[in-house]
């Protein structure tokens, strides 16, 4: 967690929050569409389904109805109901022949007498296999078999084939048979009821093929009474069936209420034939539903078989959903029978799940798109968010200057900008009134600002300008304000520059110190730095005032180092940070000095044993000020010995001060007419030196009035 | 009325006499050697592979079997013996069909000599103790279920008979009735004698509660199981195991308290081949005999428990397997004794009086259902038995519902009565031999039978739907009605 232990920045944050919400939408749009689509698809296929299965019902419909109708007319024709004879045909084949060529459904048509002859003829066009067992010759379309006399112990079966027309082909010759079509299934059904009636599935006793009858018995008036009926086979259900498969993996079969399976496209899987052990009639063996070992035929079909069945449900088998219709057949086509059909739900699913998995796979290109975006918004919203903060932490360090330089279309980011902007105008307004450098350095030292102050050792400044009275004499207030104000601006930037504090500004004068509030080493080398800087800035300012040809300021200047109480001063509403004590009085009363030597900057001794030998200074004098015990010695400070140009002493003074180098020790010694001496070479090579005229003044008086025996060179300044 | 047996109606019929005649005689002249007559009720399936053994192993034996029913067999055999046209052998499941014959001294003893056959299991003897008749497998009687139904219905495996009372097999069970088959006959008995006698009546009007229709066969019993025409049935082992083997969603478990019938094979008097017969029952106890016996299509227990090691994974074993050893004795003689008195009385009140006992299980199912929705707090997520302490009327409901149930359950008469001198008036199955005044006594014995199951079960579910009625609608309760003792 260290990673983000400053907090998560706003563009992983904007980002995390975008990808997030997006990927949510995305992902529930996809899955309610996927829902919303796959329900209607599974209403869709509920509904297919349905109307298969109605289709089927109505194929049966259209197979069996006209059977029955046709059964029901059959019965009351007057020439079915005349007994066959051997020897010609039956009255009634021509018409016989006539159904068969007009319901390509069905099979054979016969009727059986009470007496037990029969008659029937058979479409033998879509049965080859039973065209050639019958050995019938080339061409035949209809066969017909006539029984007639009911002794099975004579020939009384005869076979006759018909081509397409009805023209005959050929004759067997007669047969011995133990046929009896009143022991037949169709005979004693019909027998039972007036009605047309459909058996159930079984074996026709010629062909020996399976499939269903329609019987219905007719009353023979004055002749025998007996049953008319008609043989569809199986074989063109199941042909039918394969055709309502709409594909490879649907499943569409017929099964009954024992659970055998009573049609299937394929009928070689449903059903056989068996001979019976015990009568060794042909009989037909239904398969059970669960013989096909089909897990989804087994789950539906036993779902049904237990009542937990309901239609258009969908089940899962090997984690595969499917769904299924079950569908009874009416009673009046089939008893008790049900088409049932189940397909994979992913049939009807598919093309959904694929759009689903399209739709998704956009909303994962268009987001990877739309990335980079969000991470440009959200790294610009947060750029320009940093550069605010960078701003603030600016102000804080009292850097008001410039202008506040964000832009953004953000309102709110932009109202934080003009506020910024604002309160940095503000405070650059407010600042001009206290010490910027002081209260920055305060708030760098870390310390709680409060009154209080400690002992410590400074090294203070005093400034001051000469002739300053007589200049605000002749010049205007705005003049005389903005020459001041430039003036002051150009010193403290040379006493901020090297670290000093700037104390107050006493009209034209300036009071500063340095070591504190941060403590600073070397001091008194950073003030005399100062003082330099203010000696060249005030030069530099004079030679451009004298160039406009305004009046110029000179500056002097005076250090001193001593111990001093430095802190806030005040009330909490107002406070000042400033140095108190005799070493302050001190330095403002050396800078006034400044005067007597005709110097620009006089530092004391305490000044000049700190700063190192790259300072070009010479004794002026050794004083005691008023108030003061210990006698200073003073030292006017010259510039650098190396250094930037401004600073630096030129050459030429250096024989000047290489003369006045033995003056202080002839003045101790009270050889005044040796000083006097020196001090006239001076003053011929600086004409006027103040220095030079003070010292010959000084010893021409001693001359005539020496000093007290215990002199040591000290002068006595009885005034402030 | 008809008392008829179903079966005996066609077994006289011209046409079944000439499939007989053409069986007995036309067939037999095969390369100048009588064939081996075998009568069994056996299917092709299992006496076809033992058939075909046999004669690969003894090429100058033919043989000839003859499939007909347990009844029918018997008959047959009896007429062929009268008529010296004695088939050879009779190979059958059930015992007491062996019993009748070595009764009507219609079977010749024969100890066989072949070594390593047991002579009992779990102190019951396999064979017969004068060796009338040989056992060569074994079988228990079980439950057998399809998976789809207890997958479908969240119930357990069913483990005990018991089990088959739970409501979700009401309409769900199939069952055969012990007058139509040998091996239903002997389930029933051995509950009968396991449970004692009035728990055993108990149990079997609780399981015929939950019968949809009985059986025919006690074949067809499986085949509905397996077509999902009935969620479970009371079977014999073998008929399970081949279905399960043949891959269908089947299982089969012997109840705890099982039974272990032998299935037999024996000599019958004056048949003509009886070196061969003998050579015959002594193939079918050898070990290549017996190891026909663990054919999936036949899965029976073999009576060599040597055979066993030849046995696929899974196979029961009764000779080491704990539960099959637990056997109960099974008593012969009590059986024989009442052997129609039980068929007679449970087709009295179980199938006849099979609408009236539906539809007070029906209720009684009901009240059961409608307590526990009443006490049981039903979640979508989960069920909490939650005694709800103010259901009105709860204790005086419970109270009526064991009442149905204790009514229900009653047996029809007494154990004394079924082998008193009821079992006197029904021991002459054959009814060409009983006379119009036996036939009449019967008669009117079973008629009483059902008027009483039919009264007792009118009444229980009276009972059973007084107590849903306290449950559902508890002020509209009838005024003849008083709140039982400790009822609110």
């Amino acid at each position: 967690m260290k990673l983000f232990s400053k907090g998560i920045p706003f563009h992983i944050n904007l980002l995390s929050i975008f990808l997030l919400v997006v990927s949510a939408l995305c992902g529930s749009v996809t899955w309610y569409n996927y829902n919303a689509n796959a329900s209607s698809a599974t209403t869709a296929a509920q509904v297919l389904l349905q109307q298969v299965n109605q289709k089927i019902v109505e194929r049966f419909q259209r197979a069996f109805d006209p059977v029955f109708s046709l059964t029901d007319i059959v019965t009351t024709i007057r020439s079915i109901k005349e007994l066959p004879t051997l020897a010609r045909p039956h009255p009634s084949q021509e018409f016989l022949i006539q159904i068969l060529s007009h319901n390509p459904q069905v099979f054979a048509v016969y009727m059986g007498y009470d007496t037990g002859d029969f008659v029937e003829v058979f479409n033998l066009e879509p049965a080859p296999d039973f065209r050639q067992k019958l050995k019938a010759p080339e061409g035949t379309h209809y066969g017909v078999m006539t029984i007639a006399n009911d002794d099975p112990e004579l020939p009384r079966k005869r076979w006759v084939f018909l081509d397409k027309n009805g023209f005959s082909l050929g004759v067997h010759p007669l047969e011995k048979t133990d046929y009896d079509p009143r022991l037949r299934p169709w005979f004693i059904n019909a027998k039972e009821t007036s009605e047309a009636k459909a058996s159930d599935l079984y074996v026709f006793g010629t062909s020996k093929k399976p499939g269903v009858t329609v019987s219905q018995a007719f009353l023979g008036d004055d002749d025998v009474d007996g049953v008319f009926g008609v043989d569809m086979t199986v074989g063109h259900f199941a042909g039918f069936l394969q055709q309502q498969q709409f594909s490879e993996s649907s499943q569409l079969f017929f099964f009954n209420g024992k659970g055998e399976l009573t049609a299937h496209p394929d009928p070689a899987k449903s059903m056989r034939i068996a001979i019976d052990e015990k009568t060794g009639d042909p009989v037909l063996v239904l398969a059970r539903v669960s013989d096909l070992h089909d897990r989804i035929l087994n789950e539906l079909f036993y779902r049904y078989q237990y009542g937990f069945w309901e239609n258009g449900m969908i089940f899962e088998v090997n984690g595969e959903k499917h769904i299924g219709q079950i569908t009874p057949v009416p009673d009046r086509y089939a008893k008790d029978t049900m088409i049932a059909i189940t397909v994979p739900l992913k049939e009807f699913l598919g093309p959904i799940s694929e759009n689903g998995m399209r739709s998704l796979i956009f909303a994962v290109i268009a987001l990877a798109l739309a990335m980079p975006i969000i991470l440009i918004i959200s790294v610009r919203i947060s750029r320009t968010l940093r550069l605010l903060v960078a701003e603030t932490g600016r102000i804080r360090q009292f850097q008001l200057t410039g202008e506040v330089n964000v832009r953004s279309s953000v309102s709110e980011i932009k109202m934080l900008t003009q506020s910024i902007a604002a309160m940095k105008t503000a405070l650059n307004t407010f600042g001009q009134y206290v010490p910027k450098a002081l209260v920055r350095q305060l708030i760098e030292s870390g310390k709680a600002v409060g009154l209080g102050g400690d002992r410590r050792q400074l090294t203070l400044m005093f400034t001051d300008v000469s002739g300053f009275t007589s200049m605000s004499e002749i010049m205007t207030a705005e003049d005389l304000t903005h020459k001041i104000s430039e003036y002051l601006k150009h010193l403290t930037i040379a006493i901020l520059d090297n670290g000093g504090t700037i104390d107050k500004y006493i009209g034209d004068s300036i009071m500063a110190f340095w070591n504190a509030p941060a403590l600073l080493e070397n001091h008194p080398t950073h003030a005399c730095r100062a003082a330099l800087g203010c000696a060249v800035a005030s030069r530099e300012l004079n030679d451009h005032w004298k160039q406009l040809g305004e009046p110029v300021m000179f500056t002097r200047i005076g250090l001193h180092t001593g111990e001093a109480v430095v802190g806030n001063i005040g009330s909490t509403d107002r406070m000042d940070y400033t140095a108190m004590g005799a070493t302050v009085n001190q330095a403002s009363r050396i800078e006034a000095l400044n005067t007597l030597y005709g110097s620009q900057i006089l530092i004391t001794d305490t000044v000049a044993k700190e700063i190192g030998p790259e300072f070009v200074i010479r004794m002026v004098d050794k004083v005691l000020p008023k108030g003061v015990k210990v006698p200073v010695v003073l030292y006017e400070l010259l510039g650098l010995r190396d250094g930037p140009e401004a600073m630096r002493v030129p050459e030429e003074r250096y024989r000047e001060l290489e003369l006045w180098t033995p003056v202080m020790g002839l003045y101790q010694n009270r050889q005044w007419t040796e000083v006097i001496e020196i001090c006239q070479r001076l003053l011929e090579m600086v004409p006027g030196s103040t220095l030079a005229t003070l010292y010959i003044r000084r010893c021409e008086q001693f001359k005539e009035n020496p000093p007290p025996p215990e002199w040591d060179g000290t002068q006595v300044f009885l005034r402030k | 009325m008809d008392t008829r047996h179903p079966t005996s109606q066609w077994i006289w019929t011209p046409r079944f006499l000439i499939i007989l005649l053409l069986l007995l005689f036309a067939k037999r002249p095969v390369l100048g050697a009588e064939p081996l007559v075998i009568v069994t009720p056996f299917p092709k399936v299992t006496y076809e592979p033992f058939q075909r053994a046999f004669e690969k192993s003894h090429p100058e034996i033919k043989l000839e079997i003859i499939r007909l029913k347990t009844d029918a067999a018997i008959k047959a055999i009896q007429k062929g013996v009268a008529e010296g046209k004695s088939p050879d052998l009779f190979w059958a499941s059930a015992k007491d069909a062996f019993e009748i014959l070595s009764d009507d001294d219609q079977l010749v003893p024969y100890h066989s000599a072949v070594p390593g056959v047991a002579q009992q299991i779990g102190g019951q003897p396999i064979h017969d103790t004068d060796h009338h008749f040989t056992g060569f497998a074994l079988s228990s009687y079980g439950i057998m279920w399809n998976g789809y139904f207890t997958r479908l219905h969240q119930l357990p495996d069913p483990e005990e008979w018991e089990d088959l009372t739970h409501p979700a097999y009401f309409g769900q069970l199939s069952m055969c009735t012990p007058a139509l088959s040998g091996t239903t006959h002997m389930t029933v008995e051995s509950i009968l004698q396991n449970y004692g006698w009035d728990e055993g009546w108990r149990l079997l009007k609780a399981l015929g509660g939950n019968v949809r229709e009985f059986a025919r066969n006690s074949g067809d019993v499986p085949d509905a199981v397996t077509a999902g025409t009935a969620g479970a049935g009371v079977v014999i082992d073998f008929y399970a195991l081949t279905n399960k083997a043949s891959g269908h969603d089947v299982a089969y478990t012997p109840p705890k308290r099982p039974s272990l019938v032998p299935a037999n094979i024996a000599l019958i008097k004056n048949g003509p081949n009886s070196k061969a017969a003998k050579q015959f029952i002594d193939f079918l106890l050898t070990p290549e005999g017996q190891k026909i016996l663990l054919l999936p299509e036949i899965n029976r227990l073999p009576v060599n428990p040597t055979v066993y090691a030849q046995a696929p994974r899974g196979f029961p074993n009764p000779f080491t397997n704990k539960s099959l050893l637990a056997a109960q004795p099974f008593d012969v003689e009590l059986s024989k004794k009442r052997y129609a008195v039980i068929n007679q009385l449970f087709d009295a009140t179980l199938v006849k009086g099979l609408p009236e006992l539906k539809s007070a299980t029906k209720a009684i199912h009901l009240a059961s259902k409608t307590i526990e929705e009443k006490t049981t707090w039903k979640t979508p997520w989960f069920t909490l038995p939650w005694y709800l302490p103010n259901v009105p009327n709860l204790a005086w409901a419970r109270e009526k519902l064991a009442e149905a149930r204790k009514r229900l359950g009653t047996a029809p008469i007494t154990l004394e009565e079924s082998t008193g001198n009821l079992a006197e008036i029904f021991s002459e199955v054959s009814n060409d031999k009983l006379s119009a005044e036996q036939k009449g006594k019967q008669a009117q014995i079973r008629a009483r039978w059902q008027a009483d199951t039919r009264q007792t079960a009118k009444e229980a579910e009276k009972l059973a739907q007084l107590a849903t009625q306290l449950l559902n609608n508890p002020n509209s309760v009838p005024n003849e009605q008083t709140p039982a003792k400790g009822a609110p």
